[in-house]
């Protein structure tokens, strides 16, 4: 592959600078001929040795080499008697001439190699100058889109490709997707289509001997392709491997950069849509209820003029009631916008609270209950508000899976380092195939009983425990039925809270 | 109680037909105000016995119509609350509202509440001397005693000062800051957080069922409320 300034521009060609230098050896014979008589050996190899050295120096070793052969013919012919032949009679002229030979030979080779070291040395300094402009320009860029199209244009110029182009792999779709393409102005012709969005098996069949592929990882994961394409075919040059490599990282980065700032920008408007959630949600809580009001205060009025049904409008409103209050529990648990404040609260009145709130919605409803105090007082460290919504859930959730005629038994107790409320019900139990999904939303029992519900009471009792220290686990009941264990930390009291009489 | 006059402030005509037609077998005339500012002048007016206030009112806030009437008036406030956080209603009982009622509230929840505050309020102011009679407890706050069925019941010291508290509010609904201040006589402290535990311990005492208090009343994220048993819904 010849990439790159390897032949300089205004230099001779190899024949032109042989022809010259063996003109020049070759009046240099001449001159040394006139003097033959006076001089030695010695001072005709150094003067032939002069010669080669210069020739190699200025026009390569090929050169060198075909001026050490032609000076070692005319010492022999012209200096080594018998004069005028190549026949040698002195045993020592042949080491004269051997060693003549050997040095031109060593001292071509030398200075090609120098030469050759000098050359890359200049390129890779050109190179290194090269990337830096080229990372100065990627990352100067105001826009991802713009560094990647100046990162294609110096790759191309720099592997002198008729085309370059860009491609971002998306990683949910599997595409590649077009995000930059410099052409040469002069040979853009055919092939300028816009291809936007391709499948990566498309662009990857359509490789040919003058297109170029080469997959852009970023720590070692696939971020996209690059593909060159030559209206000559492709040589390889294992010397400009590492520059094209170095180039391709480039590449890499720039369509990093693109997926970065497209994440960015993603998750911003995920945020926002978080946001205008959040506010849609209170708003339609607050405009469901004022209606709610309305509706239960004249259902109240119509049921009192003796019309039954309007007591099931009433029930029925209080559900909706419900089930809105959960959807904003999930919502800010999913949020994770659920300020928990812990104290202490005696078991007696969290049960108590959680009586009073579910006789508001289950009038007629027996729940027993009973805090287990043969010791001092159950106490739990918790948020009060939170574990009554949870508590007051397993209940709802216990009434609605369970007869109508069975009471739901619920006791609390301290055990260790726990505070322990146990919900039990008479209902069918958790068939072995649920056990699972109980706790996941928008899941229900398969015999649900009551139509409407919806299974958001379980988990969200589940997450509010959780946000506090706290667990919800279920076992099956003794004599049938499910038994709903809730779990917080206990709360030891210190001595401010004892006082005598 | 069947002259009173109450106000309901609501920008809702549908909540104010709501609250006319629960409380208007109670009391005497009820005012309706569509606004924060109408409401105020109302009020200036027509001197209500009580005041029933929404919190989403379009031109003020609750806080702001509260502050308003405490600035020349002790009449009961009742809320009205949508999606106020717990936080809110403290604040704005902390900033003089009496009673607090949570959309979409239950007719007689509202009833039971409005002529609990229309008994205290037009209550001639009552004489510590006597003895309160309440659920077949006998507090005589003069003597510091507290018996049920003629049987004494003990106290501690900061029991008895919860209860004084108590008694001295009955009917409103009591935030922990409140309680607090009046019991240890500071704004905030280390004996806060046993509040909850004094409080269950005078039930103990207090209460014939502590899973079904009568007279102390848990409002969850809010405070405590202690009532008559005779003011409760449907009593």
């Amino acid at each position: 592959m010849t990439v790159g300034p390897t032949v300089r521009a205004g230099a001779a060609s190899p024949w032109m600078q042989g022809i010259a230098w063996l003109t020049a050896a070759a009046m240099a014979t001449a001159l040394l001929l006139t003097v033959r008589g006076r001089i030695g050996a010695a001072h005709v190899t150094l003067a032939y040795l002069l010669i080669v050295l210069a020739a190699s120096a200025s026009a390569g070793r090929r050169v060198g080499l075909v001026l050490a052969t032609a000076c070692f013919l005319a010492f022999n012919f012209f200096f080594v008697s018998p004069y005028g032949s190549l026949a040698v009679h002195d045993p020592l002229d042949w080491l004269v001439l051997l060693a003549f030979m050997a040095t031109s030979a060593v001292a071509a080779q030398l200075l090609h190699r120098a030469q050759t070291e000098a050359r890359a040395a200049r390129r890779g300094a050109l190179e290194m100058q090269r990337l830096a402009t080229l990372g100065v320009e990627a990352l100067q860029a105001p826009r991802a889109e713009d560094a990647a199209v100046a990162i294609a244009r110096v790759i191309r110029e720099e592997l002198r490709m008729d085309r370059c182009e860009l491609y971002l792999r998306d990683a949910s779709s599997e595409r590649l997707l077009l995000v930059a393409r410099a052409t040469d102005a002069a040979a853009d012709g055919a092939g300028a289509e816009d291809e936007g969005s391709r499948s990566a098996a498309d662009v990857l069949l359509e490789g040919d001997a003058r297109t170029l592929l080469v997959p852009l990882q970023v720590r070692s994961r696939q971020v996209g392709l690059l593909r060159l394409h030559s209206s000559s075919v492709i040589p390889l040059d294992a010397a400009r491997h590492p520059y094209a490599k170095t180039l391709a990282s480039f590449a890499a980065l720039g369509l990093e950069r693109i997926r970065l700032t497209t994440d960015a920008a993603h998750a911003d408007a995920l945020r926002a849509a978080d946001r205008l959630k959040d506010a849609v949600l209170s708003a339609v809580s607050h405009d469901l209820r004022t209606p709610l009001t309305a509706i239960k205060a004249m259902a109240r009025e119509i049921a009192d003029g003796g019309d039954a049904r309007a007591v099931a409008v009433e029930t029925e409103a209080d559900r909706l009631n419900r089930y809105v209050t959960n959807l904003l529990d999930l919502s800010r648990l999913n949020a994770g916008a659920l300020p928990v404040s812990l104290e202490l609260v005696p078991a007696e009145d969290l049960v108590g609270a959680m009586l009073q709130q579910v006789a508001a919605f289950a009038s007629g409803r027996e729940v027993r209950a009973q805090v287990i105090a043969d010791g001092p007082m159950p106490v739990g460290r918790l948020d009060f508000v939170l574990t009554l919504r949870a508590l007051a859930n397993v209940v709802e959730n216990a009434m609605r899976y369970s007869s109508p005629a069975s009471p739901i038994d619920v006791e609390a107790r301290s055990a260790g380092p726990w505070l322990l409320i146990d919900v039990a019900d008479r209902g069918a139990g958790i068939p072995d195939e649920d056990r699972d999904r109980v706790f996941e939303p928008f899941q229900r029992g398969a015999d649900a009983r009551d139509a409407a519900g919806v299974g958001l009471g379980l988990p969200i009792a589940r997450r509010l425990l959780e946000a506090q220290g706290g667990t919800l686990a279920f076992a099956a009941r003794d004599g049938g039925g499910t038994v709903f264990t809730l779990a917080l930390p206990a709360a030891e009291l210190g001595p401010l809270a004892q006082e005598s009489s | 109680m069947n002259d009173a006059t109450v106000l309901v402030i609501d920008d809702e005509p549908q909540i104010r037909r709501a609250v006319r037609h629960a409380v208007e077998r109670d009391v005497g005339r009820v005012l309706e105000a569509a606004s924060g500012r109408d409401g105020l002048d109302l009020a200036a007016a027509e001197r209500p016995h009580l005041i029933i206030l929404d919190l989403g009112l379009p031109d003020m806030t609750g806080a702001a119509v509260c502050r308003e009437v405490r600035g020349w008036s002790t009449v009961p406030v009742i809320v009205l609350s949508a999606r106020h956080s717990d936080q809110e209603k403290v604040d704005l009982l902390d900033a003089g509202a009496d009673d607090y009622v949570t959309k979409p509230f239950s007719t007689d929840e509202l009833r039971a509440r409005v002529r609990a505050h229309l008994r205290r309020a037009t209550l001639a102011p009552r004489d510590d001397a006597e003895p309160l009679e309440l659920d077949g407890l006998v507090i005589d706050l003069a003597r510091r005693s507290v018996a049920r069925d003629g049987v004494p019941i003990h106290l501690t010291p900061t029991e008895w000062e919860l209860l004084r508290t108590f008694v001295a509010s009955r009917g409103r609904t009591l935030t922990h800051p409140q309680l607090f201040r009046a019991v240890w006589r500071q704004p905030a402290g280390d004996p806060q957080q046993y509040l909850r535990v004094h409080v269950a311990n005078l039930r103990r005492k207090l209460e014939r069922d502590t899973l079904r208090p009568r007279l102390i009343l848990t409002e969850p994220g809010v405070g405590y409320r202690f009532t008559d048993p005779r003011d409760a819904p449907g009593g």
